[in-house]
């Protein structure tokens, strides 16, 4: 890695020298910019809440960051990423890791109507359904590719992408090779009709000390069970999005050849083709938008082999249909899509009134209605609301409405519900004393502006249930400066609490309190916090993890030059 | 013009569809070692004894991975041989004939057009191609495996033969975390004419992490046959300890209990010699032994090995 390194900083101090000969014709240095991420976390046991990782226990603190440096000249593009992980939670929660180095290089070229990359590269196909190579800090997910890959765009409505190389896995890649081709195309019919075509093909193969592994695994099992893995998987999609006049109608089809899946629930690999249906209907017209998603995933997991499991070695990335909530409460149950199978359907509805006075007021309603099953079990009676707890396969669903009111220049406000069934066990993979849980969570926000650069805002959520942990409450006051400085402090509040994990009785009240402020100077923010943070998953899109407690003092850096 | 390129962006679409199909169709070769074959074991039992006995020395398996076209393949044999001689009962030896691949060129059995030259016997296993395979997979003859360990500052398990007396001394000096025994006479033996019968006991005598397997293979000694050797090619050769046939799947039978000290498996297999399996009854020979699974840092390392006559 050292090699490549000084590989690739000779090119550009070579480059940089050329370019400066030519410093009389053309003033071409190039140019750099980048940016850094720090967070430091410093840990205070706390047993009431349930923290208990080794940095609790063992190191008191970690550090993960990341300097990220682009340089372009001439055409080419330079791209390096330094990570340094101290003690560091992030890629498992149980473990402390600590190793610094290169994360991330490479180096492109325009040419003509190509485009060449090598090196560690992120991109995705369509949806990214049968490939994805993204990162995702805050989850601990980093599936750049090393590689190679090539862009040839012939004419401004048509792209083909392909690729190869290997997934990376810490400072290290996984040896089984993935390669892919894909090609987009635009129609344009007529000004209110256009179509926008994709297709991909995906294709991976596992090395032979892997296989090794599978095969003594396999060996082990019953007799019925054994089955001949395959080296190779294949995967194909085809999308299209149909844009007619306000109407907009995406369809997608993923189809991946027979291979060996992992299946938690029978505890071995099994040898499944997949499928994934997928659509999406919206409408916007002037007050109203509507948005309605079907998905129907058949077993589609695809990883770099079946011996990875959890957030481990994702290839496809299949996204969660279900409403991304941001308040600390709202939250709390997330739906994780179920590679092996799930039927999901949602529907969002973005209502804003056009009478004079809720139109002054700037009125909007937002409601939003998801539902996930398995993947045998949808249908009307299984997805009637009133017979859901009966449902001996519910996954989630969700209700939820929110209505935010501008009252004068000063005060605004949004109040709001939300309703959620979720399989604890599923998602969590808790025991089975872990029942389905019920939450109502009644929710608001009003923000008041005090002066032309000062303004408060109080949030506060009750989240109603019986199951889990029990009911929380939490609050929240901020004042915001502008334009340099934030404050604010918290409490979330374990009420009715079910004791689980903790050494708190279960007549104590259990606080998740916080203290937080932040500092923003042109392209640099500085924040620190005394934090409380309850066990629970934690989401981008349709991929989560389950995260422990957390108890201590948070500072984060982040700045872009 | 529009309609042209609408046509040719659905042919391209067409042509990635249907590229994908015939790249789905394609045929691949299975996966070595996989084993469908029915558990031979017609008894087995575990327990956890607080008798915990005495560590046996670790013994060593050599898997010398040979062909009778290998003309440097006899002074392998020699050096194994030698340290056989040397280390009575403590050094064991397996000649692996691979069975497929690119060493059949120096595997396959000697084969003239007018049969004066013909091998009598064609030693080569599939198991034995699987194993190497498992073991890293080479290209060259002769290499082999001594207990399956990778050495420091080597960069695969097999290794060429001037190093296999070095690297045997050093396993020979410890001590094994598990004891092979076969309750003697009435260990290893033939309940009829066709029947391998082998009782087996492990007791295991240090705790380990990695997941345990035992793997039992038949050998014949005694084949006198065609091999090259340096530049010529020897009629009256003898070949010993040919790997037969594995009873155990080529990955090894997994022992499925908690490995702790005193912990004991015992376990009975019987064997029945299929009609085509015309060895010569009085030379067969087993090899028990007990490894590492095939993954992990330690993977495929033999903790412990025996050989039994069958009486």
């Amino acid at each position: 890695m050292k090699k490549i390194l000084l590989t690739l900083f000779s090119s550009l101090v070579c480059l940089t020298y050329i370019t400066a000969q030519e410093g009389s014709e053309k003033k071409d240095r190039g140019e750099f910019s980048g940016n850094f991420q720090n967070t430091n976390q410093f840990y205070v046991n706390d047993p009431k809440i349930g923290t208990n990782t080794t940095q609790y226990k063992r190191e008191l603190s970690s550090t993960d960051a990341w300097l990220y440096l682009n340089y372009k000249l001439k055409g080419f593009n330079f791209n390096l990423r330094y990570d340094v992980f101290n003690n560091s939670p992030l890629f498992n929660p149980s473990e402390a890791y600590t190793k610094s180095g290169i994360g991330m290089w490479n180096v492109s070229k325009d040419i003509d109507k190509f485009n060449v990359t090598v090196g560690y590269f992120y991109d995705q196909f369509g949806t990214g359904m049968v490939f994805r190579a993204f990162e995702d800090r805050n989850l601990g997910l980093d599936f750049a590719i090393n590689g190679a890959r090539v862009i040839y765009t012939p004419t401004e409505n048509t792209q083909i992408k392909a690729f190869t190389g290997l997934q990376k896995f810490r400072f290290d890649v996984r040896p089984e090779v993935i390669k892919g081709v894909n090609i987009e195309h635009r129609i344009e019919v007529n000004e209110d009709l256009n179509f926008q075509l994709g297709a991909s093909g995906v294709n991976r193969t596992i090395d032979q000390n892997t296989m090794n592994t599978i095969v003594g695994a396999i060996n082990n099992y019953e007799l019925k069970n054994r089955f001949i893995p395959r080296y190779n998987v294949y995967l194909g999609n085809v999308y299209n999005t149909l844009s007619y006049k306000k109407f907009s109608l995406y369809t997608e089809y993923c189809q991946k050849s027979e291979e060996a899946i992992f299946n938690p629930i029978l505890d071995r690999m099994e040898l499944k083709d997949g499928r994934v249906y997928y659509t999406s209907l919206s409408y916007s017209t002037k007050g109203l938008g509507i948005n309605a998603q079907y998905k129907r995933i058949e077993s589609f997991s695809l990883r770099t082999s079946p011996l990875e499991n959890l957030n481990l070695g994702m290839i496809a990335y299949l996204p969660s249909l279900t409403r991304q909530n941001t308040y600390r409460l709202l939250a709390r149950y997330n739906a994780v899509v179920q590679e092996l199978g799930e039927n999901a359907l949602g529907m969002e509805f973005t209502i804003k009134p056009q009478g004079a006075y809720l139109k002054k007021h700037q009125t909007t309603i937002n409601i939003n209605t998801s539902v996930v099953t398995a993947k045998n079990n949808f249908d009307a009676n299984r997805i009637n609301p009133f017979d859901f707890n009966k449902d001996t396969t519910r996954y989630f669903r969700e209700h939820y409405i929110d209505v935010s009111h501008k009252f004068n220049k000063k005060f605004k406000a949004m109040l709001g519900f939300q309703y959620i069934n979720y399989n604890q066990q599923l998602f969590e993979q808790k025991t089975k004393e872990y029942e389905y849980v019920t939450a109502k969570t009644y929710f608001g926000e009003i923000t008041y502006k005090l002066t032309p650069t000062r303004s408060l805002r109080v949030e506060a959520q009750y989240l109603d249930t019986k199951q889990d942990l029990g009911s929380f409450i939490n609050g929240t006051v901020e004042l915001n400066i502008a334009p340099h400085y934030s404050f604010s402090v918290g409490d979330m509040v374990n009420v009715n609490r079910i004791q689980r994990n903790t050494t708190a009785s279960s007549a104590d009240l259990v606080h998740y309190w916080n203290v937080f402020g932040s500092y923003t100077y042109k392209t640099t923010r500085l924040t620190g916090g005394y934090i409380k943070q309850v066990e629970g998953v934690n989401c981008t899109g349709g991929v989560c993890r389950v995260e422990p407690a957390f108890s201590g003092v948070r500072v984060t850096l982040q700045t872009n030059f | 013009m529009k309609i042209l390129n609408k046509v040719k962006s659905i042919k391209v679409l067409q042509i990635i569809a249907c590229s994908i199909l015939v790249l789905a169709s394609c045929s691949e070769e299975a996966p070595p070692g996989l084993n469908f074959a029915p558990e031979r074991s017609v008894f087995d039992t575990t327990y956890i004894t607080n008798n915990i006995p005495t560590a046996q020395g670790t013994n060593v398996l050599i898997e010398d991975f040979t062909g009778v076209k290998c003309p440097n393949c006899p002074r392998a044999q020699g050096v194994a041989k030698k340290l056989m001689t040397e280390n009575p009962n403590r050094i064991f030896v397996i000649a692996m004939h691979p069975g497929k691949g690119l060493l059949t060129t120096l595997t396959s059995p000697f084969k003239t057009p007018g049969n004066d030259h013909d091998s009598k016997y064609d030693f080569r296993t599939e198991e034995a191609a699987d194993i190497l395979t498992f073991l890293g997979g080479t290209s060259q003859l002769p290499i082999g495996a001594i207990n399956r360990t990778l050495f420091n500052a080597e960069p695969s398990i097999l290794i060429i033969d001037p190093k296999w007396s070095g690297k045997s001394l050093e396993k020979l000096n410890t001590t094994s975390i598990v004891n092979i025994d076969t309750f003697g006479t009435k260990g290893v033996y033939y309940v009829d004419a066709n029947t391998i019968r082998i009782n087996v006991k492990l007791a295991y005598t240090s705790a380990i992490s990695d997941s345990q397997y035992v793997s039992i293979a038949i050998i014949e000694d005694g084949l006198i046959d065609y091999q090259e050797n340096g530049t010529v090619v020897e009629e009256n050769y003898e070949h010993n300890h040919i790997l037969r046939r594995m009873i155990t799947p080529v990955t090894g039978s997994q022992l499925k209990a908690s490995l702790v000290p005193g912990r004991v498996f015992e376990t009975t297999y019987d064997y029945e010699l299929t009609p085509t399996e015309t060895w010569n009854r009085k030379n067969l020979k087993l090899v028990v032994f007990v490894h590492n699974g095939t993954n992990g840092a330690n993977k495929f390392v033999v903790q412990q090995v025996k050989e039994y006559e069958i009486h």
